[in-house]
């Protein structure tokens, strides 16, 4: 044998239909080809007329549950970080496109305009965000001085602030040596001339858009602007946190969903404890399960690259994953953002289908992340088929148990018990038996379709899948 | 400065309740490096039966506070016992996260079942000792009873703790385990009796908190144990988690930074559920083993 046989390149295929490109081609087009055609299709079988409005809500609340489900399947799951705050990333999204949609965009007619809002947006938080940060490296470096200096500058800065905005609310424009108001005063102005000498300017462009394009146009910025606030508040939550563990990280997730919360009932023009009224109601089904079609892609494509594999790989071990070169820091951060992204992607979602939001927490508080946290578990840690298949019975469960409550016989109905309202307790006892009994989920930390991934890669079995052995310490 | 004094000695009672918490959840992770979700539950239902027995029976005194104290402690003892048994010892050797999130469970078991069963609506807690309502103004402070009894009885709880933990063998054990737990079992410690004996202790303590809870500000419902006791966790965690003296301390430094925001920060009402967050986030950036916890350096 030659040895130019050995070394010489695979032959060229004979014919079209077996080369790689056709390969390639009929692993990556029809399962999106496919779900378009479900989206489209779906939006004209599947309105209000057809099957009623309630059910019709019944199905938008399915598609956000998806959505937010999967978004924290990738944190949860994937990432190994148990957070209990999805609500309040949700929430950010959703009050955070619902009052651009209100206040700048004219019924969404005036892209521009909500443009301009994002940008001042991000320029003023980024600028302040930029200042807390290089005050926070600051204040470590002064390690170098004395080892308790940062704790003890930290302290020192924290009253400050307390003093200075307790002073500063005796002032319109704070002095100057209240300068953490008074940089929050500046900081204000910038935004407020974005927003509104910008704006004016800005409807004369929206104006020369084609006729049509503006209110979807104005929507996809709704839909990223307020997703990438999302995940803004993401990052703001998870670089302080994410190197606490599991428990700590519950509770701290937790906190900070609550603070951001507490934030918007305080906040004015948010609405406070009323709420935000009068958003344009313009989710509509293809709208939304286009949206939850593509978190679910993006998530899959996520969880099953390499960028995944480091993701897994800090979750089962972090000291090894760092042994073997990857960022934990960096991964563990990215699956946070993008969980939080598309978290605030469904709040947007939310806030545009019921035109209402307020800041109560059945909506936006503990409550709903742990429902969310109960489908994530319920389809198995780390499946994101899954997640979904949970989120949609779990959106179902209480329509379900309302039929079984007509179902109750009436010795029973007469005591006042009834099953729908038990839902929470129902819930709990879902959560602990799981747990006792299956804890790896439905699932069982697998996807629906067996070893091949949707696109045609080969995808690991989840880690998950089965109990690890019990920990046993080296003695 | 007399308002000052108002305001320590506001943050001081409600700073012990937290401590009489904070201790049930610092001495559960200590040994089992669980954060027992459902401790606050436990607290509420402290308040709950003793406001249901105090409603029942109807006696006054302070012979009746002592019978409400011990069917309190009682009862929440045993759920406490129960919660660990039936909840938490099964999953002893799973991840960490399957105890958390059956934790979870548990506490919404006990939040949404006890809305069932005792109703949704704040119930009123009828006046047991009435000369409790009275109090003394040394020098213009109004220093009610009810503070008094609150304090007193803390200190006298606390000396109780100090004492089990310290002076009596199973505290001597319990010490041991929360040192490392497989070295004591291997000592011939019996871990499930501690772990249980854990639980009990915790669940007294957060029983005789919910009965000066409800002492205190009078009104409960089954979701009242939340809020609470997730500041209790927060204190447990400023004070250095797994750290008795700790989480007393970081209780009632959480009550008066708590009653001095409220005080002398614009609109600081609003903002009061809020501290105790504000604080975690703070301490778990700063100094995140706590005021007195020693960090743990974790070996590869």
């Amino acid at each position: 044998m030659k040895r130019s046989d050995a070394i010489s390149p695979a032959p060229r295929p004979a014919s079209f239909a077996a080369s790689p490109l056709a390969r390639s081609l009929l692993a990556n087009v029809p399962v999106p080809l496919i779900l378009v055609a479900i989206v489209l299709l779906g939006n004209f079988v599947i309105t209000p007329r057809a099957i009623g409005a309630y059910n019709m809500e019944i199905v938008m609340q399915i598609g956000i549950a998806i959505i937010l489900a999967t978004s924290l399947q990738l944190i949860n799951g994937f990432g190994g970080q148990f957070s209990l705050g999805h609500a309040g990333f949700m929430a950010v999204g959703a009050y955070l496109s619902g009052y651009p949609s209100v206040a700048h965009s004219r019924d969404l007619t005036d892209p521009a305009a909500v443009l301009l809002f994002y940008v001042g947006l991000f320029l003023s938080v980024g600028i302040a965000a930029a200042v807390l940060v290089g005050v926070f490296k600051a204040a470590r470096a002064s390690a170098r001085l004395h080892p308790s200096l940062p704790a003890i500058v930290m302290v020192v800065l924290l009253v400050w602030i307390l003093f200075d905005i307790s002073r500063s609310a005796k002032y319109d424009t704070p002095p100057a040596y209240l300068f953490v108001s008074r940089g929050v005063a500046l900081l204000r102005q910038l935004f407020d001339v974005i927003v509104h000498e910008g704006g004016s300017r800005a409807a004369a462009i929206s104006a020369a858009l084609p006729q049509g394009w503006a209110q979807p146009v104005c929507f996809i910025i709704l839909l990223i602007g307020g997703g990438l606030c999302a995940a803004g508040a993401g990052l703001i939550v998870g670089l302080p946190t994410l190197r606490l563990r599991g428990d700590y990280l519950a509770i701290a997730t937790l906190g900070f969903a609550e603070i951001i919360r507490i934030a918007i009932q305080n906040a004015e023009p948010l609405g406070e404890s009323f709420g935000l009224s009068g958003i344009p109601g313009y989710t509509s089904f293809a709208w939304l399960y286009g949206a939850a079609f593509i978190t679910i892609i993006v998530i899959w494509r996520l969880a099953y690259s390499d960028k995944g594999r480091a993701i897994q790989a800090v979750r089962e071990d972090e000291v090894a994953a760092a042994a073997m070169g990857i960022d934990t820091t960096h991964h563990k951060v990215l699956s946070f953002v993008i969980g939080s992204f598309f978290a605030g992607v469904g709040g947007v979602l939310y806030a545009h289908f019921t035109s209402f939001i307020t800041p109560e927490p059945q909506v936006f508080g503990l409550v709903r992340s742990i429902e969310f946290v109960v489908m994530v578990t319920l389809g198995g840690l780390a499946s994101i088929s899954g997640a979904v298949l949970a989120a949609i019975a779990l959106t179902l469960l209480p329509e379900l148990l309302r039929n079984v409550d007509d179902l109750l016989p009436d010795a029973v109905r007469r005591t006042g018990f009834s099953i729908s309202e038990s839902r929470m307790v129902i819930y709990s006892l879902l959560l602990i038996g799981m747990m006792l009994l299956r804890p790896q989920g439905l699932l069982g930390g697998k996807e629906l379709w067996p070893r091949r991934g949707m696109f045609g890669r080969r995808r690991l079995t989840s880690p998950i899948a089965d109990p690890p052995e019990p920990e046993t310490a080296a003695l | 400065m007399q308002e000052f004094l108002q305001q320590l000695i506001n943050g001081l009672t409600s700073g012990a309740i937290y401590a009489l918490i904070a201790v049930g959840y610092t001495m559960v992770y200590g040994i089992l490096k669980l954060i027992n979700f459902a401790h606050g539950e436990v607290f509420m239902m402290g308040a709950m039966v003793s406001l249901l027995l105090a409603g029942t029976l109807g006696w006054t005194g302070p012979g009746a506070l002592l019978v409400l104290l011990g069917v309190a402690v009682l009862a929440c003892a045993v759920l406490g016992f129960l919660i660990e048994r039936l909840a938490y010892r099964p999953l002893r050797h799973q991840p960490r996260i399957t105890s958390l999130i059956t934790a979870i469970g548990v506490s919404l078991l006990l939040q949404y079942g006890g809305q069932q069963v005792f109703g949704p609506t704040d119930r009123v807690f009828p006046e047991v000792w009435p000369a409790l309502t009275g109090h003394i103004s040394p020098g213009g402070v109004v220093i009610s009873f009810i503070d008094i009894t609150v304090l007193g009885l803390t200190l006298l709880f606390m000396l109780g703790l100090t004492y089990i933990v310290m002076y009596t063998k199973i505290g001597l054990a319990l010490r041991a385990v929360s040192f490392n737990f497989d070295t004591a079992s291997l000592m011939g410690i019996n871990i499930n009796r501690v772990v249980s004996f854990t639980f009990v202790l915790g669940s007294a303590l957060a029983a005789a908190g919910g009965l000066l809870y409800a002492i205190k500000y009078l009104t409960i419902n089954p979701l009242s144990g939340l809020i609470p006791g997730l500041k209790a966790f927060v204190a447990a965690v400023l004070g250095g988690i797994g750290s008795i003296p700790g989480a007393v301390a970081g209780g009632i430094l959480l009550g008066l930074i708590e009653v001095l925001v409220v005080g002398y920060v614009e609109n600081g009402s609003q903002y009061k559920d809020g501290v105790a967050f504000v604080i975690l986030i703070v301490i778990l950036l700063v100094k995140p083993s706590g005021l007195f916890g020693r960090s743990v350096v974790e070996k590869v």
